[in-house]
């Protein structure tokens, strides 16, 4: 059976949709206010080590796509202390930081979804070491904060047959 | 990295020259602070090469962006609440009882930033006066062109409309625009924008039946706040209104207006 | 004065309900709007509600409309505090009753702004 996409948005690539100019002033909006207000994702790339964490939400709508916010396991970890702002406890279990960052993707994806052309909704945030793999229309959208790689991968995630 | 006392001294008597604005000793990690992204964008290592760059060869370029960087303030909508809710529930209705049928009510806000106080304003007179959005003449000015310009633009963050606009007001009087929020055409046709230095001579504008001109005369030299008290009052209808900031007065420092109580707040009226 | 806070994520409870203790409040959470529900049946009646839209079991939309199905519960104040920021999306929230809507993300003097427009901050901060 064949999906029939609205015309805003049928045959629309992800980069097109969701550009990295749009991407990067709604993750900068995250991170002067939840992150703090000096706090910046500057547009330079880096490297990722090997053992990565990664949180995503899916969008459901015309266009069907995914939201992965990919770093390090201590920038997580970071990203979740300033993200609790004074109120983290001393040490973070890994609930914690699944919590945290999950949350992270989770208002990402909705200040994102928002500028999509039809309403769409946000599956629940999911935090793992590796995302579903993400077929040929994808977009990375890539930063540094406080020196480690952040990656915003937006992809396109087609019906399965 | 904290800035050298002979660079505060250089960029205090820079803005004080280019704007009557006064930075007192004190005020060494606002300079810091505000000027840190200006050096960034155009290139210079820090605050000290900025200002280095600046002695050694002034351009006009570099000097409005020092002066713009320390003289705009934090603003949000509604600042303070109650000046704005006494607009609404006395000033606008006394207006509207003493001036004639159809007669233009006037408001200047003399500072106004990025524009929050002036759409304010509009919100407010929307809400209460009949045909508000063509009733009321709203004239937006300050001494920067950047902010002017945001003015007119009538575009915000979402940061920027989460403070301190009450959501029904949201709703109504805004569309999102990507990923900002943009005021209807009815509330900007009401908004005239220009740029004016309060130190510098002023234009025959209004006359004003209010004016707005809050939390800025507090950065002033006393002589220049009594000029600019002066100047303001010329510009206003003898039964009109001035609205100050929190701090500010005219306590001491203009005899020529009556301190009224507007429920929790209060307002100033010319005398004579 | 007392807040309940009603959001399936644990580190959002966190940062609202932090905030809002810095203010002067105490705070009860709650993860979905069947158990804030369940509460409020209960007998424990807030002053303020800071409300996720999206969560299992009862979303915040559902909930705002049950405490202003029940004349028991007026006096509660109803703020979303969410993701939806779309035009259409705050709208609803405020035609179902919610008396004040915050968009995610936001800063704490956000927080606090909305408060003052409730009337509600307990704390006078300079």
């Amino acid at each position: 059976m064949s999906e029939l996409l609205s015309p805003e948005v049928d045959g629309a690539t992800a980069a097109e949709l969701l550009p990295e100019e749009t991407v990067r002033a709604i993750a900068d909006e995250i991170w002067a206010s939840f992150i703090g207000e000096d706090e910046v994702l500057v547009p330079l790339d880096g490297d990722l080590p090997s053992e990565t964490v990664s949180a995503w939400v899916g969008i459901d709508g015309p266009w069907r796509g995914r939201v992965v916010l990919t770093c390090s396991t201590s920038a997580a970890e970071e990203l979740t202390r300033a993200l609790l702002r004074g109120r983290a406890p001393a040490v973070l279990d890994a609930e914690d930081v699944e919590d945290g960052f999950g949350e992270l993707a989770n208002v990402l994806g909705g200040g994102l979804k928002a500028l999509l052309p039809e309403a769409s909704s946000l599956t629940l945030p999911m935090v793992g070491a590796t995302p579903p793999s993400n077929g040929t229309d994808e977009h990375v959208v890539t930063s540094l904060w406080r020196g480690e790689r952040i990656d915003i991968v937006i992809c396109s995630v087609p019906l399965p047959h | 990295m904290s800035l050298a006392s002979a660079d505060f001294t250089y960029v205090a008597d820079l803005v004080r020259r280019e704007s009557a604005i006064v930075l007192s000793p004190g005020k060494e990690y606002l300079v810091e602070a505000r000027l840190l992204p200006v050096a960034r964008r155009s290139g210079d290592a820090g605050v000290a090469q900025l200002v280095e760059r600046s002695r050694r060869r002034p351009d006009k370029a570099t000097t409005q962006s020092i002066v713009e960087a320390l003289t705009t303030n934090e603003t949000s909508w509604y600042r303070d609440g109650d000046p704005f809710s006494q607009l609404g529930t006395t000033v606008f209705p006394q207006l509207l009882a003493q001036r004639s049928a159809g007669e233009k009510l006037r408001v200047w806000s003399a500072a106004c930033s990025s524009g929050q106080e002036p759409y304010t304003i509009g919100m407010v007179a929307s809400e209460v006066v009949p045909a508000g959005t063509s009733r009321v003449a709203i004239t937006a000015t300050d001494l920067s062109q950047e902010m002017v310009d945001r003015t007119r633009a009538g575009r915000f963050s979402q940061l920027e409309v989460n403070r301190g606009l009450p959501a029904p007001m949201l709703v109504r009087h805004f569309t999102r625009a990507g990923t900002e929020w943009e005021v209807s055409p009815a509330l900007r046709s009401m908004v005239t924008t220009s740029t004016l230095n309060l130190a510098q001579p002023y234009p025959r504008m209004g006359p004003f039946d209010v004016v707005f001109l809050r939390n800025v005369i507090i950065y002033f030299d006393v002589p220049t706040k009594q000029e600019i008290l002066r100047k303001v009052r010329a510009q206003m209808r003898p039964d009109g209104w001035l609205f100050l900031g929190a701090a500010d007065t005219t306590l001491g420092v203009d005899p020529g207006w009556e301190r009224v109580a507007l429920g929790r707040t209060s307002a100033y009226r010319p005398i004579g | 004065m007392h807040a309940l806070v009603i959001d399936d994520s644990r580190a959002m409870r966190r940062i609202v309900g932090g905030i809002l203790e810095d203010l002067g409040y105490e705070i009860t959470q709650a993860g979905d709007g069947q158990e804030a529900l369940d509460k409020l049946e209960a007998g424990f009646v807030p002053d303020l509600a800071c409300i996720d839209w999206n969560m299992p079991v009862m979303d915040g939309l559902s909930f705002v409309n049950a405490v202003r199905d029940n004349p028991q519960w007026r006096d509660v104040t109803l703020m979303m505090v969410t993701t939806e920021s779309e035009h259409g999306q705050i709208v609803r929230a405020l035609a179902a009753g919610a008396h004040e809507y915050l968009i995610k993300p936001f800063t704490p003097d956000a927080l606090r702004d909305k408060l003052s427009l409730l009337g509600l901050v307990p704390v006078e901060v300079p």
